[in-house]
C-alpha cells in the first residue's frame, strides 16, 4: 500500500524536474537566438547609409538550394528547421528518381588521360586529392597489346555486394539503379570496400577537404558533402545534378567526349562534350561494347566501348608505352 | 536561358583567348610538299553536301557552327571555318594533312574517316573560302535557283505524322506575294524528347525539299515512358533568319518496364531487412526452449504438491 501512496508523488516529481529542463532549454534556445539577432542587427547597421533603412526594407543576401546568390527582404524570411531539412533531403535521396534507370558509357577510344572529369568530381564532393570517385587507369592487358587510359568509377551494379554486407543499412540501392551511401549512417566498418569487386569505394581516414567550412552545411546524401571522418564515400552518378535534368559532373567536364550518359527504360544517351544524344542500345551493339567483371553477376550499369580506331595514339610521361609501370 | 548563358561565357572566354588562338593557328604549318598536294576529292556540290554531314556528325562538337564562332573554348581555340584568315593561310592539301594528322587537342582523322570522308570535309570547308573558285576541271553542279530571298515571312512549320509507316514530315512554309510558298534548303531538327537532350532522327543536316518538306522516319521501337508515348520535337535551326518556329506531337512508341530491384542481404541491422522465415524460426525456437524449461520447473511444483 505505502508502494502506492508514493508513486504518483515520485511522477509528480518527474514532471515537475523535466518541465524545468524543458523550460529551461526554450529559455537558453530564445536568448541564443535573440543573441544572434542582435549580433546580426549590429552588422547590419554598421554603415550610416543602412541604418536609415527600416528592417523591414532591408534586403538580406541568401544562398539558394541550387547554389544561386538572392536576395530577400529580411521581413519576409523565415528559417527552415535543419533538422526537417535534413530528413526531407534524406528522404528523396533515398527513393530516387521514379522510372529511371542510370547507365553510363565510356569511349575508351576517345580518353587521353586529361583528367578533368577527376577534378570536377573532387571539387564538387569536397574530396581529398588521394581520394577518388572516378580514377583513370592506365591500362595494358599484356606485354604484346596496345596500353590505353581507362576511367573508372562505380559502376552501380543492379547486383551489388556492397549493400548487402552493409550491417547498419548505410549503403542501400534506389529505384533509379544508383547505389549510395549514407555517411549519417555509416559507421566505418569497410565491409563494403571489402565486398566491392570494382574497388570502387573510398574511405575518409582524415578529416575530409574543406571540413572546416563545410561544418554548417546540411548534409546532402545525393552529395556526400559534408564528407564526414571515418566513413566511406563513393562516386554518386551526381545524383544531386540528375534530379535538375543535368548530366553528372565528370560527363560534363571531359573535353573529349568520352562519355555518354541517359536513361536505359528511355534507350537514349547523351555525350556529355557534344550534347549528342544517340539511342544506347544502337552504340553498344555498333562498337561492342562491355562491361568489366562480366562473370561475377553484378551486373555494372558502366559499359565501355573498346579502345578501336583511337583519336589519339597512347603517351603517358612522353612515352608511347608502359614499359616501366609493372604490368603482367 | 540557359544556352544563352553559356553561349556569352563561351564568347567572353574566346575574347579573351582572342591572342593566344592567333598566335597558335598561325603556327601550325604543315610541309611544303604537303601543303601542295591536293584534295584527292573533286569539288562538287554532292561532295560539299556529303562533307557537311561528316562535319556535323565529327568536328562540329568543338569548331562549332561554321561562321558563328561557337567552338569550344580550348586552347588553342579550334578553328571557325567562316575566317577568311584561314582560308588564306592554308592550302586544300594543308586542311587535308591537318585533318589527316591532327596536332594537341585536334585529333587525327587518319584512322576515323575514309580518304573519301576527309576530301568532303575539306570541301566542305573550302566552300566557306570567299575566293576559293572551284577549278575548270571540277564538275560544279549548279543549285536551282533557290526562292530563300524572295519567300518570306511569316513563317509557317508544320509536322505530320503518319503512323503506319512510322514516318514524320515536317513543312516548313513561308509567304510570297502574300499567298503560302514552300521554304527551300531549311535546316530543320527532328528529334525525339529524352530525359537529357533530344534524339535526333532525322539524317545530320537534313535539309527542305522543293516541297519545304523533310522525313524522317522514327525508331516506334523506342521505350517512352510506362505508356509507351513519346513528345516528337521539331525546331528550326536557323532562329536568326526564322524566328523561333518549335512544333511538338505525341508519338505512338513502345512502353517501358522499369526494371525493380529487389535486394537480399547478406546482414540485418534493421528489421526492415530482416528476412520472416528467419525471424519466424528463431522466435519459435526461443518460445519453445522457454516453454520445455517452463513445463519443467510446473511438474517439479506438481512433484512437490504430491509428495506432500
Amino acid at each position: 500500500m505505502s508502494d502506492n501512496n508514493s508513486n504518483p508523488k515520485s511522477r509528480r516529481d518527474f514532471l515537475k524536474i523535466g518541465s524545468l529542463i524543458g523550460i529551461g532549454a526554450v529559455a537558453a534556445g530564445a536568448a541564443g537566438y535573440a543573441g544572434f539577432a542582435a549580433q546580426d542587427g549590429k552588422e547590419g547597421h554598421g554603415g550610416e547609409a543602412e541604418s536609415a533603412l527600416s528592417d523591414s526594407e532591408k534586403k538580406i543576401k541568401v544562398l539558394t538550394e541550387d547554389g544561386q546568390l538572392a536576395e530577400i527582404k529580411a521581413s519576409e524570411l523565415s528559417p527552415v528547421q535543419k533538422d526537417q531539412y535534413t530528413s526531407a533531403l534524406q528522404e528523396q535521396g533515398r527513393e530516387g528518381i521514379p522510372g529511371k534507370h542510370w547507365v553510363m558509357v565510356i569511349d575508351l577510344a576517345r580518353c587521353r588521360n586529361v583528367r578533368a572529369c577527376m577534378a570536377s568530381c573532387q571539387n564538387a564532393h569536397h574530396l581529398r586529392e588521394e581520394q577518388h570517385h572516378i580514377n583513370v587507369l592506365r591500362m595494358q592487358e599484356s606485354e604484346h597489346t596496345e596500353p590505353y587510359f581507362m576511367p573508372k568509377p562505380c559502376f552501380h551494379c543492379d547486383n551489388p555486394p556492397c549493400t548487402k554486407v552493409c550491417p547498419v543499412d548505410a549503403t542501400f540501392k534506389r529505384q533509379d539503379g544508383i547505389v549510395l551511401i549514407d555517411n549519417e549512417r555509416c559507421i566505418g566498418c569497410r565491409f563494403c570496400i571489402a565486398a566491392c569487386p570494382y574497388s570502387a569505394r573510398v574511405f575518409n581516414w582524415f578529416e575530409p577537404k574543406n571540413h572546416e567550412e563545410d561544418e554548417d552545411l546540411l548534409y546532402n546524401v545525393e552529395l556526400n558533402v559534408p564528407q564526414k571522418k571515418g566513413t566511406i564515400s563513393k562516386c554518386l552518378f551526381s545524383a544531386d545534378r540528375l534530379r535538375e535534368g543535368k548530366l553528372p559532373y565528370c560527363v560534363s567536364a571531359c573535353p573529349n567526349g568520352v562519355y555518354y550518359f541517359g536513361d536505359l527504360n528511355e534507350d537514349a544517351v547523351t555525350n556529355g562534350t557534344s550534347g549528342e544524344t544517340t539511342r544506347f542500345s544502337e552504340l553498344i551493339r555498333k562498337n561492342a561494347g562491355y562491361t568489366l567483371l562480366p562473370e561475377l553477376g553484378t551486373k555494372p550499369n558502366v559499359y565501355y566501348l573498346p579502345p578501336k580506331n583511337r583519336m589519339f595514339p597512347f603517351e603517358y610521361n612522353g612515352k608511347t608505352t608502359l614499359e616501366d609501370e609493372h604490368h603482367v | 536561358m540557359k544556352t544563352k548563358t553559356i553561349t556569352i561565357n563561351i564568347l567572353a572566354v574566346l575574347v579573351l583567348m582572342m591572342p593566344f588562338s592567333l598566335m597558335a593557328q598561325s603556327d601550325w604549318k604543315v610541309s611544303d610538299a604537303k601543303r601542295k598536294d591536293s584534295n584527292p576529292i573533286a569539288y562538287s556540290d554532292k561532295s560539299v553536301k556529303a562533307g557537311k554531314v561528316v562535319f556535323l556528325a565529327n568536328c562540329k562538337s568543338c569548331h562549332g557552327d561554321v561562321g558563328k564562332n561557337n567552338g569550344l573554348p580550348l586552347i588553342p581555340k579550334p578553328t571557325d571555318f567562316g575566317e577568311q584568315a584561314f582560308h588564306d593561310a592554308n592550302t586544300e592539301g594543308s586542311i587535308f594533312h591537318k585533318i589527316t594528322d591532327g596536332r594537341a587537342t585536334m585529333p587525327a582523322y587518319g584512322a576515323i574517316l575514309s580518304e573519301q570522308q576527309r576530301g568532303d570535309v575539306v570541301n566542305y570547308i573550302r566552300s566557306f573560302d570567299a575566293n576559293f573558285k572551284p577549278t575548270a576541271s571540277a564538275q560544279v553542279v549548279e543549285t536551282p535557283k533557290s526562292n530563300d530571298t524572295e519567300v518570306g515571312a511569316p513563317y509557317f512549320l508544320e509536322v505530320k505524322v503518319d503512323e503506319a509507316n512510322s514516318e514524320v514530315s515536317a513543312i516548313l512554309m513561308g509567304t510570297f506575294n502574300g499567298a503560302k510558298a514552300p521554304v527551300v534548303d531549311a535546316e530543320i531538327f527532328i528529334g525525339i524528347k529524352r530525359y537529357f537532350n533530344n534524339l535526333p532522327i532525322m539524317e545530320a543536316g537534313a535539309i527542305t525539299n522543293e516541297e519545304g518538306v523533310i522525313k524522317a522516319i522514327y525508331p516506334a521501337d523506342l521505350p517512352s515512358g510506362e505508356k509507351g508515348i513519346g513528345e516528337l520535337v521539331v525546331y528550326v535551326v536557323d532562329q536568326e533568319k526564322f524566328g523561333e518556329l518549335n512544333q511538338s506531337a505525341e508519338l505512338k512508341l513502345i512502353a517501358t518496364h522499369p526494371s525493380h530491384f529487389s535486394e537480399t542481404r547478406a546482414l540485418w541491422a534493421n528489421r526492415g531487412n530482416f528476412p520472416i522465415w528467419l525471424l519466424v524460426t528463431y522466435l519459435s525456437m526461443v518460445l519453445i526452449a522457454w516453454g520445455v524449461m517452463g513445463k519443467v520447473v510446473m511438474n517439479l511444483f506438481k512433484i512437490k504438491k504430491i509428495g506432500n
